[in-house]
């Protein structure tokens, strides 16, 4: 059982601590997966309250088949993608109209303490949507392949095309742009 | 950008804010939900009894008039104490059955030749008016020689009628004797013919039947079977009054179908009043085409009409009563079974027994008197009845 399990089971026996708990875990991490959606720092991080709202007014039952964080990043993409239905706009936003770009520097910051990571990260924004949602489970939160599967209702043998082709982009944009890439 | 403590408060608070309105939800549902289920109770409630709201409304109010002109002297007779109550009782049910003969006693002038106070029988209703009400008779004394009681003026067609002025029964009461004529009229139709149309079907509970303006046919009185017989297959009505002539030629050809006529079976305990007339009674809101007899059964009178029942009221009815309530409104007080045939009863205020059963799904009779009911259930235990062929009896 991992923290966010108990934290959600406290939450769930009455204690608003255990969401508390929950929030500070995952708020930054589950702000950046959902940006790698939209695209968009602010609607990411409303997404992300969508979420704890939730877990905190519809209560879900968690099994325990997979990770707390796994299913708790697959309830984000879930309402994301209803979202995205919603509002018709999966058209990726350009770098230079982002209006809430510092925001997006400051939450990456904070979270993403090693610099040449941060600077992977930035060039995610110019890849695929699936590419970038891959590689960002898998390098950044540390999601397993299989993890990474649940969460984007893929099979294991998809994602690691996926990956292989992420990681093949990544490289040649990362090129481009100049980063010393070594092998 | 909100930091965790922030998104923490504003998460608690879309939660409480939502509560709210779950709360506010249930307590609209929970003070909406009697009102709605009381309304929709009523609207099906009300659907439910639709029809009966609606046949309510249209059932007229009862039977017309029934005039039977009783005479009273000042002479003292000696008739014999031991008549007088049976003598009563047959006058009564005479009364009480013949449901409407008014229209040709006021033409005739009879009621005026007789120049003294007179009963009458009423029997009720004005058309035209919609409310429902059970039967009702009331007795209306006059103290001067006038008309029954009609709701239109007669029309002056007169038909050919004979005034019998020979008294049938006599009722001694110290000091006056009443005199009874049960059978001022006699009808002589002409015989020309006109054949008419075909009848037309009236749905008794189409909102689109009005009432008929004009007073309902009356019943027409024969001296027997075959009189009835030639009356129908002359076909003429010319001598009755101008409203009521379709509704005779609608009787007739609905008895012509048949060619037949149900009667009493007389034997030697249940004899046929054949002093007394035969009547045919036409259709009316309040009761269906039929001829009727009078019986003695150990001497107290029995009316007993055969009707032609409603087929369309029989297609949505079961059972004699409720025909009977349906068709024209009549309650039923028990039903019994005699001689494997459901009989509907109505006792009245006035201890008057209506016993009435289907004879098949075309015909029924209807039995009244003021017999007692254990009288009538003994009268039902060996009443029969035959058909009689119009065609053999002319």
């Amino acid at each position: 059982m991992d923290n966010g399990e108990s934290s959600y089971r406290r939450f769930l026996a009455g204690d608003d601590e255990g969401l508390h708990e929950i929030i500070c875990s995952y708020r930054a991490g589950l702000i950046l997966y959902l940006n790698s959606f939209v695209q968009n720092i602010n609607m990411a991080e409303d997404l992300t309250e969508d979420t704890f709202a939730e877990l905190a007014i519809k209560c879900p039952k968690f099994s325990g088949k997979s990770s707390f964080k796994t299913w708790l990043f697959a309830i984000g993409r879930n309402i994301t993608a209803k979202c995205l239905r919603k509002h018709a706009k999966l058209s990726v936003v350009p770098l230079e109209s982002q209006e809430n770009l510092a925001d997006e520097e400051n939450i990456e910051r904070n979270y993403i303490k090693s610099e040449q990571k941060r600077m992977v990260h930035q060039a995610l924004h110019r890849l695929k949507l699936e590419y970038r949602q891959v590689l960002y489970l898998i390098f950044f939160e540390g999601f397993s392949n299989a993890e990474a599967a649940l969460i984007m209702k893929k099979s294991n043998r998809q994602i690691e095309a996926l990956l292989y082709n992420a990681k093949k982009a990544l490289k040649s944009e990362l090129v481009r742009s100049g980063f010393e890439y070594e092998e | 950008m909100k930091n965790d403590d922030e998104m923490y408060r504003i998460v608690l608070s879309r939660r409480e804010e939502y509560r709210k309105k779950k709360e506010k939800r249930i307590r609209t549902f929970r003070r909406t939900a009697p009102v709605l289920a009381c309304l929709c109770f009523t609207v099906v409630f009300g659907l439910r009894f639709w029809d009966d709201l609606a046949k309510f409304s249209r059932v007229p109010r009862q039977p017309d008039i029934i005039d039977k002109p009783m005479t009273e002297t000042s002479e003292t007779t000696a008739a014999a104490d031991t008549t007088e109550s049976s003598s009563m009782d047959q006058e009564m049910i005479i009364a009480a059955v013949s449901t409407t003969i008014s229209a040709q006693n006021t033409e005739t002038g009879m009621v005026a030749a007789t120049g003294s106070p007179q009963m009458q029988t009423v029997t009720a209703a004005v058309s035209g008016e919609e409310s429902y009400r059970e039967p009702e008779h009331e007795t209306i004394e006059h103290t001067e020689t006038q008309a029954p009681v009609t709701t239109a003026p007669v029309v002056e067609t007169e038909p050919v009628i004979e005034v019998q002025t020979t008294p049938v029964q006599t009722v001694t009461e110290a000091p006056v004797t009443i005199v009874y004529e049960p059978e001022p009229i006699t009808t002589e139709p002409p015989g020309t013919a006109q054949a008419p149309g075909p009848p037309p079907v009236q749905d008794p509970f189409d909102p689109s039947v009005q009432e008929p303006v004009a007073p309902p046919a009356q019943p027409i009185s024969f001296d027997d079977i075959t009189a009835i017989a030639d009356a129908i297959y002359n076909n003429d009505v010319s001598s009755y009054p101008e409203q009521a002539q379709e509704v005779y030629l609608r009787m007739f050809e609905k008895i012509r179908n048949d060619n037949f006529v149900y009667q009493p079976l007389d034997n030697e305990l249940i004899s046929l009043r054949e002093d007394l007339s035969v009547y045919l009674f036409p259709d009316a809101v309040y009761e269906d085409v039929g001829i009727g007899y009078y019986a003695t059964y150990k001497g107290k009178l029995y009316h007993v009409t055969f009707c032609y029942a409603d087929p369309y009221v029989v297609s949505r009815t079961d059972g004699i009563a409720e025909y009977l309530k349906k068709r024209m409104g009549r309650r039923s007080d028990k039903e019994i079974v005699i001689q494997n045939q459901t009989v509907s009863e109505l006792i009245t205020n006035d201890n008057r027994i209506y016993a009435s059963s289907f004879i098949d799904s075309t015909h029924y009779y209807d039995i009244v008197t003021s017999a007692s009911e254990d009288e009538v259930m003994d009268f039902l235990s060996i009443f029969s009845y035959e058909q009689i062929h119009l065609k053999k009896s002319r």
